[in-house]
């Protein structure tokens, strides 16, 4: 069979009908604040038993995909990432929606994410096992360095004084360390509370930090929602065709950091996200607009997470490691369907397989349609909202979401007091994105500096270790480059 | 022009933080080694930021301190109800701490031209939605939203 053959094969009535099914109920899942694309596939995996392997899969893919772009949604209109994915959409999709551009927003997001999954799945099927040799040279050291390269992305995200956002970075790194320490078995920063001792969950945090200080503001505020006299301009395509393709080098740079940091198991949406996020402020002529409401933020972040979708797949695909959390429950519905993975997947089972990423060309394709409506109309009821009928429904909204991440009121407490946590450190001038950014690369630098120090010590030389490999250098080299810029501006301006 | 005068709320948040890190610290002593390096570096970075940051607005100039604009009451009201709502959930159930607390966040929200009228409307909305959400969470996402422990 031939490539035409397989596409053919995605191409039936039934194939199209459930990849259009799986992008609208994953769009819908992962809008809501809390419920991540994790739980989108988990939740609609049993229904995907009684079909045919390759449309299960295209089933299991397109929920996927929608529900990474459905993180969107919430990240743009209500500045809470839908899904962890869409951390670094909130940073200028909601000054966006603030300035009466939310109809922009999620057009461009829409655009974007397309583009993303399409160099994503493009990628899977072109450089599939390649990219998983590449994956699978990463260790725990390459691991450490690759988290550290991430906080070098503080300099980046910081909104203020450089030496404010690294304490708060610091904060976020602290807090990732609290409960039973992964290596050693220590049991840290809990004060003798049981609900810590699983530590802190990552969406609870970032529901609360990034979602209770925009509620409490606007309560608090006379002023209306949305500026603009809440007026919406349709989808506004061809302005955001125009910005796509201004932005067409940052696309394409964000969507390639996307499968690539999708391809590397444990990494993630979150992480491609914030990497792309900073990438393109670096890049940029105008880097002052990023976090102000510039489209080419929005437009990094949403390309890079869609993209982590293909790359994710590679490693699940060719080696049965999962590459991010969505695909270590797709790697379990493909054994229920029979179907081994490995090499061996891309020979013996051809049709499948080959199908299958046809399929999700498809799927990603249909986010185009089905996100520019559900855009439309998520947009038009946020500005038609009232005040006094939004802010009761978002903090009902984050109330439940937080709940269903692990069906406990513990994370519900944990965000509520994070989000005032996050208030009064924002009165402080200290913004969520560093805190939350330790969050999340706070365990992957422990563990890997952990595992990399044990290894080193069992060899001999600790230091030799850490510095074994051409990608620990190079990891290294590329933290140097990105911290040269800020210190010199710090050097520079010690205010700034 | 620098500006001399000292920012109270930075000086604040660079003592927590400069205590916080002291804490941490200290903290780490009673851990393994593999388990206490991470915490201590970073406790570390934080205090020499913190006190980096004083001794810089010290020479260079301290930050402006923003004012608050709105309603500083409705800010502790949203809140109270927030925590209020987070904690009473294992208590009072889903449903019913649901529909109070989200009333509740109404009344505070609505400002002054929240009339009677608007007001019953608005919980009409809030109690269908929220009842909407519970069948999707129960019945179609397999949630199982927690049930009252009183009643």
């Amino acid at each position: 069979m031939h490539g035409i053959d397989y596409l053919l094969n995605a191409l039936t009535p039934f194939s199209l009908l459930i990849a259009l099914g799986g992008v609208g109920l994953g769009i819908v899942i992962g809008a809501l604040p809390g419920l991540t694309a994790t739980m989108a596939v988990a939740v609609l995996v049993p229904f995907t038993f009684g079909m045919p392997p390759a449309q299960a899969l295209i089933a299991l893919g397109a929920i996927y995909t929608g529900a990474i772009y459905g993180g969107a949604y919430a990240a743009i209109l209500l500045n809470t990432p839908g899904t962890p994915s869409s951390i670094a959409t909130t940073f200028d999709g909601y000054p966006m929606t603030k300035k009466g551009d939310g109809d922009l927003a999620l057009t461009l997001a829409c655009l974007a994410s397309v583009v993303g999954g399409l160099v994503g799945a493009l990628c899977l099927i072109a450089f599939a096992p390649p990219l998983a040799s590449f994956a699978l040279r990463f260790g725990p050291i390459e691991y450490f360095w690759l988290a550290l390269f991430g906080l070098t992305l503080i300099a980046s995200l910081n909104e203020g004084p450089l030496l404010k956002a690294m304490i708060g970075g610091c904060l976020g790194l602290l807090l990732s360390m609290v409960g039973v320490a992964e290596v050693g078995g220590d049991l840290r920063f809990t004060g003798g509370s049981q609900t810590l001792l699983g530590g802190i969950d990552l969406v609870a945090a970032l529901i609360g930090l990034y979602c209770i200080p925009v509620i409490i503001e606007l309560v608090a505020s006379n002023e209306e929602h949305v500026e603009g006299n809440g007026k919406v301009r349709g989808y506004r395509l061809t302005e955001a065709l125009l910005q796509i393709w201004k932005s067409k080098f940052n696309i394409l740079r964000s969507s390639a950091i996307g499968t690539v940091v999708g391809v590397l198991p444990g990494a993630g949406g979150s992480i491609a996200s914030l990497v792309s996020y900073s990438e393109a402020r670096r890049a940029s002529k105008t880097p002052e607009q990023f976090g102000k409401g510039a489209p080419d933020g929005l437009i990094a972040s949403e390309s890079a997470n869609n993209a982590t979708v293909g790359g994710g797949l590679v490693p699940t695909l060719v080696l049965g490691i999962p590459g991010t959390p969505p695909d270590a429950v797709i790697l379990g519905a493909l054994l229920v369907q029979g179907i081994r993975v490995g090499p061996q997947l891309f020979t013996q089972q051809s049709e499948i397989v080959f199908t299958f990423m046809y399929g999700l060309i498809l799927a990603t394709l249909m986010v185009l349609p089905i996100g520019l409506l559900f855009g439309r109309y998520a947009y038009r009821l946020l500005i038609s909202v009232p005040k006094a009928l939004l802010a009761p429904t978002v903090i009902f909204l984050t109330v439940v979401g937080s709940y269903s991440i692990n069906n406990n009121t513990d994370d519900v407490i944990h965000m509520a007091a994070l989000g005032g946590v996050a208030w009064v450190l924002a009165r402080f001038g200290f913004t969520a994105s560093p805190i939350v950014l330790g969050l999340i690369l706070g365990n992957i630098a422990e563990g890997g500096f952990v595992q990399g120090y044990i290894i080193g010590a069992a060899k001999g030389s600790v230091f030799n270790e850490f510095f074994s490999s051409y990608i620990s250098i190079g990891i290294v080299a590329l933290i140097a480059v990105a911290m040269v810029i800020p210190f010199v501006k710090f050097v520079k301006n010690p205010r700034g | 022009m620098i500006n001399k005068k000292i920012n109270k709320n930075d000086l604040i948040a660079c003592l927590f933080f400069l205590l916080l890190g002291i804490w941490v610290v200290y903290q780490t002593e009673e851990f393994t080694f593999l388990g206490s390096v991470f915490p201590k570096v970073v406790a570390y970075v934080m205090i020499a930021c913190s006190i980096l940051y004083v001794l810089i607005s010290y020479f260079f100039g301290w930050d402006k301190v923003s004012s608050l604009r709105g309603s500083t009451v409705k800010r502790f009201l949203i809140y109270l109800v927030i925590v209020a709502w987070a904690i009473s959930i294992n208590y009072l159930g889903f449903l019913i701490s649901s529909l109070v607390f989200y009333f509740l966040s109404l009344l505070i929200s609505g400002g002054d031209d929240l009339t009677v009228k608007k007001a019953f409307l608005y919980m009409v909305y809030g109690g269908f939605f929220i009842a909407v959400m519970y069948f999707i969470f129960v019945n179609v996402l397999s949630v199982p939203l927690p049930n009252s422990k009183l009643f």
